[in-house]
């Protein structure tokens, strides 16, 4: 969830990854040993329970997940749950100070 | 239990992580989410705003903001999942650069094409843009005027579109974006099966024993039903998954049969199963007896390049691209025998064993499967025939339209089923699969809309790729862009697009939320409400149909396509658009205005205000529930006709809705006795999209793409999108968190083709076609592993319009452009 209104900066996410059994030890370990990254739970079919939370080093929790689902040996890993009460910070995309290069 | 607020926040993430991944945590953490009395928040479900997955989502809103969005459990799409797009949908509509009022093109206060943009009024923006339109009709006449729509309007918008344009203007000159991405699959169903849109459902991801991708990388471009596809192949040891593509990527992680193949020879290797399946006598006779027939496509169709384009004068069948011949299963089955494994092998570059492994799960009469494709079979010169050469595959077999066996078109669009396919959006087409150029299919739409018969012309109008030629040439004057960016998104923009907007003799208006690519190369800009500033409807892949209320207002003077629309439809009185001859066969319409002719018919201004909710700007402002009538009079269209709508009201609270829905029941499986009420008894199977119930096996060769690399331009470029992105990027190139996990496109090569370049990763390149070029930066690791010989270059970064490189080389039969390869060259910066 991203909850936008409240003050204290908080930024966690949940983060259900999947992998081939045989290889849940090996990415285990990886996963761990990633800033913020912790694995909580395994299932025998693969399913990893994991969060992701901001820190000091990586502060862009997207930047993490992305990592980790490029990972060797991730099938795949989706957000299930974030919470993020950083504030709604408008944002513009960089183009707008310069004019579109078309040629 | 005392938690600390972080600890609290952390077992609710692992709480619903847990129970995503179908383990039980003993944790004392609740769905605080949506408990709206501890949060104040007012939560309700929407689709959401990118993909055609059409993931359900709920939606936060306080203070009239969104400010939360979630997954939503109840949705049978994505079960509470969403992909990382999806999980900062609240915050699109929040990007800095919104715009919130009107722009006009200016000098000294007058418009001026060459002038700046300068904010106006409503009022002044539509004085001038009718003035233009007004101009170009007494001129030229209706065939100068055009719209480009997309596959992201609401259905209802979609809807008011098509009316406005075919019967207000009396233009066909109306095509939406969804011409670049699911065109040749609409082609495809067609011509296969004489009725648009996938016969299978999403159900069929638990169901199926093989996976097969052609082409398409799920995992990054549809992460949810790529969950559900390694949920079936992680829960069940004897699922195996296949994908093809021109480029290792993501979904070769999962894949136990991975195959890269050289562009286009997609065409060999589904004739080379065909074949593999008649040579092992897996041919299922019963089906193919009962329920199809073998027919011939026309070849050597050119390419959709411009007439005077050398291919096109080449070509010798350009004028009947389209005509299909009868053929016996004898001649069918010499004409597939051709593709040998050898001569495969030898095409695509595929290794022997591999398609071997693939094409016997498809001959095993025991293994379910189910294939996948989107862009990379539909962004193709033979699209329309790719699409069909693998429905030939399943009705050999007779793998379809069963639980877990059968194609399955993904789409890119949340809307491009709903909208531009099922409303009809395109230049050829009417609601509910009817076209335009049969007279008893007009007379259908007319009788509907309460309009003399003749209305709607019966030429079809220019496409998507026509309507840029037809801008440059000066043919098509006044234009209206909605709800897209085709500037960034459209073929060869050098060449084409721009001198097309820019052209002097043109008039060219854009509707969008932020200031695209598109908006800057306009005259005029429209500033857009956008998903859930508005009610409206989405339709998606599986033929879902899902229905949101508005929840927060639009910005400053932001308004829906809808509005704009309408607005601008009673600036016309219908004396200025209608012929003296159409308006004596309707007198009783003479001094209307063109909005009360369209939407104040009795049918669309059927509802009154009072069953709309509060919080419904457009309705307010039309003064009758206007989504309603627009959505019932649309689906009278369909009902009854095998396209059958809900009555409204089941939309509000239902989590979509897959049509045909007869006495309120959806349908999962399309033309099986017992799935599909369509079906007649005792049938077993009909394909009743065609007079005799049969459907089409259509046999079509490989044949050479328009532009292949050479001494000069020595690569291809398949162009597409990344996870992070969603197309242009207008929208989640706004987000921050999504900015900055892929802020820059890049251009994925092979480490040996970047060392006979001298290249190193990171370093910047000048990647150039015929056509154009543009700066960008090597990456030789990561996400995307092209072969040597291929680059991969997304998409969705303003700042590298890769467009100006692409060839609008398009497929003759769907008019949908090939952005999957063309020949560049790429050097040091």
């Amino acid at each position: 969830m991203i909850n936008l209104l409240e003050q204290a900066p908080v930024h966690i996410a949940g983060v259900l990854v999947k992998v081939f059994p045989q290889n849940s030890e090996k990415v285990t370990a990886v996963l761990n040993s990633l800033p913020g990254t912790e694995v909580h739970d395994i299932t025998d079919q693969g399913a990893m329970v994991v969060t992701v939370e901001a820190t000091e080093e990586e502060k862009n929790i997207v930047d993490i997940i992305t990592h980790l689902s490029t990972l060797d040996g991730v099938l795949d890993a989706s957000l299930i749950f974030h919470h993020n009460d950083a504030g709604l910070v408008p944002h513009q995309a960089k183009p707008a100070d310069q004019p579109i290069n078309f040629r | 239990m005392s938690l600390s607020r972080r600890d609290f926040i952390k077992a609710n993430a692992i709480a619903a992580t847990a129970a995503a991944a179908g383990v039980t945590i003993p944790v004392a953490a609740s769905n605080l989410v949506t408990d709206s009395t501890k949060s104040k928040i007012k939560w309700d479900k929407a689709p959401c705003r990118f993909c055609g997955t059409g993931c359900s989502v709920l939606v936060g809103s306080q203070d009239g903001k969104v400010v939360a969005t979630q997954g939503d459990p109840d949705a049978p799409v994505n079960k509470g999942l969403n992909c990382i797009k999806g999980y900062f949908l609240s915050k699109i509509m929040y990007g800095k650069d919104r715009l919130t009022q009107p722009l006009l093109r200016m000098t000294n206060g007058v418009y001026d094409k060459e002038g700046d943009f300068v904010p106006v009024s409503w009022d002044k923006a539509f004085d001038v843009m009718a003035a233009k339109f007004k101009k170009t009709l007494k001129d030229k006449g209706p065939t100068a005027v055009g719209m480009f729509g997309s596959g992201q309007w609401t259905v209802m918008e979609g809807y008011a579109a098509v009316k406005l344009m075919k019967a207000g203007f009396r233009s066909n000159n109306i095509d939406p974006n969804a011409r670049h991405c699911m065109a040749s699959a609409v082609g495809g169903f067609m011509r296969t099966f004489g009725i648009d849109e996938p016969m299978g459902c999403y159900d069929d991801f638990e169901k199926s024993d093989c996976f097969v991708l052609w082409g398409s990388n799920m995992a990054e471009m549809h992460p949810i039903l790529w969950t559900r596809l390694t949920d079936r192949r992680l829960s069940e040891d004897h699922v195996r998954v296949h994908v093809m593509s021109t480029y290792k990527h993501r979904s070769f992680e999962l894949a136990d049969n991975g195959m890269i193949f050289h562009p286009n020879t997609d065409l060999a290797i589904a004739n080379y199963i065909a074949n593999y399946i008649i040579e092992n006598d897996a041919v299922n006779w019963d089906f193919v007896n009962k329920h199809t027939h073998f027919k011939k496509a026309t070849t050597d169709i050119g390419y959709g390049l411009r007439p005077e384009h050398k291919l096109e004068k080449a070509a010798k069948n350009v004028k009947s691209a389209g005509k299909i011949h009868d053929m016996t299963f004898d001649e069918y089955k010499a004409q597939v025998a051709e593709y040998t494994l050898e001569k495969t092998v030898e095409i695509s570059g595929v290794p022997a064993q591999k398609l071997e492994q693939m094409a016997k799960a498809y001959a095993d009469p025991k293994v379910k499967v189910m294939s996948l494709w989107t862009m990379g079979m539909n962004q193709h010169t033979r699209g329309v025939w790719m699409n069909s050469l693998v429905y030939n595959i399943h009705l050999l077999t007779g793998k379809i339209s069963k639980p877990g066996n059968g194609p399955f078109s993904l789409t890119g669009q949340p809307s491009a089923c709903g909208t531009a396919r099922e409303v009809g959006t395109f230049s050829h087409r009417l609601p509910a699969d009817l076209v335009v150029k049969k007279k008893a299919h007009r007379d259908i739409a007319e009788k509907i809309w309460k309009l003399p018969e003749g209305t709607i012309p019966a030429k079809p109008g220019y496409h998507a790729a026509l309507q840029n030629r037809m801008l440059k040439d000066g043919k098509l004057n006044a234009y209206w862009v909605m709800c897209n960016n085709n500037m960034q998104a459209a073929a060869n923009i050098n060449e084409e697009g721009l001198p097309g907007y820019r052209n002097p003799e043109n008039f060219i208006v854009v509707s969008d939320p932020y200031p695209t690519v598109t908006c800057q190369a306009a005259d005029l800009i429209l500033p857009t409400a956008m998903w859930v500033e508005k009610e409206g409807c989405y339709g998606n892949a599986e033929r879902r149909t899902q229905h949101w209320f508005q929840q927060v207002k639009a910005p400053g003077e932001a308004k829906s396509d809808l509005w704009q629309l309408m607005e601008f439809a009673k600036r016309f009185k219908i004396e200025e658009v209608w012929s003296e001859e159409l308006l004596a066969a309707a007198p009783h319409l003479r001094g209307k205005t063109m909005y009360d002719v369209l939407y104040r018919n009795g049918n669309v201004d059927a509802f009154s205000i009072d069953e709309a909710k509060e919080l419904n700007d457009d309705a307010n402002d039309c003064g009758f529930y206007v989504q309603k009538g627009l959505f019932e009079e649309y689906a009278t269209f369909g009902r009854g006709h095998g396209h059958d709508l809900a009555p409204y009201e089941m939309y509000h609270t239902a989590r979509g809705l897959r049509w045909p829905v007869v006495d309120g029941k959806e349908t999962q499986w399309r033309f099986k006795e017992g799935s599909d009420p369509y079906v007649g008894k005792g049938k077993d199977f009909e394909f009743y999209g065609k007079p005799d119930g049969k459907a089409l096996i259509i046999a079509a060769p490989y044949e050479a793409p328009p532009e292949s690399p050479d001494q000069e331009y020595d690569m291809w470029l398949c162009t597409g999108r990344v996870l992070e992105h969603w197309h242009s990027g207008s929208m989640t190139r706004r987000v921050p968190e999504l900015y900055r996990a892929f802020p820059d496109a890049v251009v994925f090569m092979h480490p040996d083709d970047a060392r006979k370049r001298n290249l190193r990763r990171g370093d910047e390149v000048i990647v150039e076609s015929r056509r154009g070029e543009m700066k960008s930066r090597i990456e030789t690791r990561g996400r995307n592993r092209p072969p040597v010989g291929l680059v991969f270059v997304p998409w969705f970064d303003a700042r590298q319009l890769i467009n100006k490189l692409t060839l609008d080389a398009t497929d003759p039969l769907s008019k949908q452009t090939d952005f999957k390869k063309c020949a560049i060259k790429v050097r040091k910066a």
